[in-house]
């Protein structure tokens, strides 16, 4: 376990945007605005039959630009206005058909938005579901397969997911996965679409947008690389990307014939280990697209058919090594700094020698709570103890953890104060070289390992995370167990008290109030992010109502809301 | 839009070729003519069809209302003109409220232009299109 935690370590933990505002909104529907863009070729590309809509691409990418203009140098909070005006823009830039659905989808959204200063995923779930709502009326007999399939679908995608309490990131990925299962359908859909060998283009052009959207909440760059920019016209027709069917050869040329059959044609080019195929046109001429490891048949098979043209033949081994580490950086599978790690961990062979490298500093750390334990798993760490404010290990404890560590240099995390002595102790006791990072929490842990870079030695890795844990300030709210007076402020038993990194700073009775109080001593609004940890005991309802709470005080700051599990504080939250 | 034009296209015999001046194809064992009611079936299709209409309207407002059509009618909201080896088609709409109209329009002139041309292989030089209407979708 601990070498699949380690090539995982030097990737950030995906963020978990929990409430828009107006801000957010508008750099997320920019996001998505810009995905589409780079999309745009492939979009329009979908369209091989003949039809009066087509640039389908060019229309939706033009019709979200003029909807986007109107929100570009706007310092709006609400997101209902930013909906608003976006679907203003929309209905007066509409291009084509598909540009005129995607206005009527902003407009549904908006209405669903209306006085909305901030959402939610159940918010953007019944908004999204509005939208659906409002295309499918704007029609007197709606086509499935179409745009207004993939739009109606992600919005039951998404109502499925907010159902589950799931906070926004995971409702948008949801949304997304249901909008790309409703494209992949489209050809059964429209016999139109099946015949050409493609899936409906405004529904592609709207999963963009969507997938945009998402990598915006997970503060994902909406940049495409070359190779993504290089395979698109081959994987536009599968929704989701299945690199590992990217072999071989890719062959691309034109057929002129006669009496050509399309689906006949496509089907014998599938059966002979063709893959990723793609045969569009009409009897006379058609375009063939297919990876194949056996280009040589293929090509005999088209010159039986008529006579070949345009032939383009390349090896896709070595792009899809390169594309293969891309995908996986893309969903979070390993680290994408350069994408080295990914690349050695494809073919077995290379495998071991990559983690050989990779497998010389372990990281123990004191954590407690279910929560917390599953982010620093996610994170890498090689081993847990756990610990919490009135269960501190002792040194005995953390001795035979860095003992059984599979690695000869320790770094230890103590995320707690008091658990700094002890963990100092294990220096004396064991033969591997250790060093202790001072954190008193398990935000500042958090940090700290963000900060751990595998390219780095165990020293410049020390320095790195030590110098991380600075730069976090942590909020505690949680019960007092008796009355006291310290640092001036009274506490009676059974009060909800604040600290801001350790110090006690408020009391009161009104959590939300002491939470507001808190945060604002530890001066929030000078922080980009805010992350809630919410406790053992706590709804993750009640923890999403708070970071809303805490978005309309702090406008500026993106909020997390992240199970923690603690227990004894209901609330640890970090800024950074 | 003269109400003799109106009337020749609709109940008049279809394919008597003097009155309807229908499109010839010639083919090599006969003559096929395509009656100014197939056309306006064709492009009634081609409208309803097209989003952001929610209804084709009978070219008259009927006791001061717009007489929205049902499918078998719709010919009744399409005009269709011959003129030497082109048409003119002339159509009456209802749009939803909240679109942006021009655009519509323009699509349903694609629309209607691509799928007479490609059906029929009619050279379509115009088609017109008459919002007779607009509906307001409540919204919740």
């Amino acid at each position: 376990m601990a070498g699949n935690f380690f090539t995982r370590l030097a990737r950030p933990r995906p963020r978990h945007i929990s409430v828009f505002d107006g801000q957010d909104f508008k750099r997320a529907i920019q996001a998505g605005y810009a995905w589409l863009e780079q999309h745009r070729a492939a979009v329009n590309a979908l369209n091989v039959f003949p039809v009066p809509d087509g640039d389908t691409g060019t229309n939706m990418t033009l019709t979200l630009r003029a909807a986007t203009k109107g929100i570009a140098d706007s310092n709006e909070t609400s997101a209902a206005s930013v909906a608003e005006t976006l679907a203003r823009g929309a209905l007066m830039g509409a291009r084509g058909n598909s540009g005129v659905i995607l206005s009527q989808i902003l407009r549904g959204f908006s209405q669903g938005l209306a006085g909305k200063e901030t959402f939610l995923a159940s918010d953007f779930a019944a908004a999204l579901n509005e939208a659906a709502r409002m295309a499918y009326t704007a029609v007197i007999k709606p086509v499935e397969g179409t745009i207004l399939t993939v739009i109606r679908e992600a919005a039951e995608g998404a109502q499925a997911s907010a159902a589950t309490g799931a906070d926004l990131t995971i409702v948008l990925e949801a949304t997304v996965r249901a909008a790309r299962v409703a494209v992949q359908k489209t050809p059964d859909l429209l016999p139109t679409l099946k015949q050409a060998g493609v899936v409906d283009a405004g529904g592609q052009g709207l999963t963009y947008v969507l997938e945009g959207i998402w990598k915006y909440s997970r503060g994902e760059p909406v940049e495409m690389t070359d190779q993504e920019r290089a395979e698109q016209d081959a994987i536009i027709h599968k929704g989701e990307i299945q690199v590992e069917e990217e072999f071989g050869y890719e062959v691309v040329f034109m057929l002129a014939g006669e009496k050509l059959d399309v689906a006949g044609i496509r089907d014998t080019i599938t059966a002979m280990g063709g893959v990723s195929t793609v045969v569009a046109g009409d009897a006379q001429l058609i375009k063939v697209h297919t990876h194949t490891p056996t280009p040589g048949k293929i090509l005999d098979y088209g010159v039986s058919l008529g006579s070949l043209q345009d032939i383009n033949i390349e090896n896709l081994q070595e792009q899809s090594l390169r594309y293969e580490a891309e995908g996986r950086a893309e969903r979070g599978e390993a680290p994408s700094a350069n994408g080295r790690a990914a690349v050695a961990q494809t073919p077995g062979e290379q495998e071991s020698g990559g983690l050989h490298e990779l497998k010389d500093i372990g990281v123990v750390a004191v954590v407690a709570g279910d929560g917390w334990n599953e982010v620093y798993r996610e994170l890498g760490v090689s081993a847990i103890v756990p610990g919490g404010q009135t269960m501190n290990p002792s040194t005995e404890e953390l001795f035979a953890a860095v003992e059984n560590c599979p690695f000869e240099q320790i770094i230890l995390l103590p995320n707690n104060g008091n658990v700094i002595m002890s963990a100092r102790q294990v220096l004396q006791l064991t033969k591997k070289k250790a060093q202790v990072i001072p954190s008193d929490s398990m935000p500042q842990g958090v940090t700290a390992l963000l900060a751990f870079n595998l390219d780095s030695d165990f020293d410049a890795n020390c320095q790195a995370m030590e110098a991380a844990i600075k730069h976090v300030d942590t909020v505690e709210i949680t019960r007092a167990v008796r009355s006291v007076q310290i640092d001036g402020v009274n506490v009676r038993e059974g009060d909800i008290i604040g600290l801001v990194n350790g110090r006690l700073v408020t009391a009161g009775d009104d959590s939300t109030q002491v939470t507001r109080e808190s945060l604002t001593r530890m001066g929030a609004d000078r922080h980009e992010i805010v992350t809630i940890y919410y406790g053992e005991g706590i709804e993750a309802a009640a923890a999403q109502t708070l970071a809303q709470q805490i978005k309309s005080w702090f406008p500026g700051v993106e909020i997390e809301v992240v199970n923690g599990g603690q227990p004894y504080y209901a609330y640890i939250i970090s800024a950074e | 839009m003269s109400s003799a034009e109106a009337s020749r296209t609709l109940p008049s015999s279809p394919s008597s070729p003097a009155s309807a001046a229908p499109n010839e194809a010639p083919s090599r064992q006969g003559k096929i003519e395509v009656s100014a009611r197939a056309i306006a079936t064709v492009a009634g299709r081609a409208v309803a069809d097209s989003y952001g209409v929610v209804g084709i309207a009978a070219r008259r407002a009927r006791f001061g209302g717009v007489e929205i059509l049902t499918p078998e009618h719709y010919s009744r909201g399409v005009d269709v003109r011959f003129e030497k080896d082109y048409v003119r088609i002339d159509l009456y709409v209802v749009l939803e409220h909240g679109l942006r109209i021009t655009t519509i329009a323009h699509n349903i002139m694609a629309n209607v232009k691509f799928a007479v041309e490609r059906t029929l292989g009619l050279r379509v030089v115009q088609v017109n299109v008459n919002v007779q209407g607009l509906r307001v979708s409540e919204t919740r």
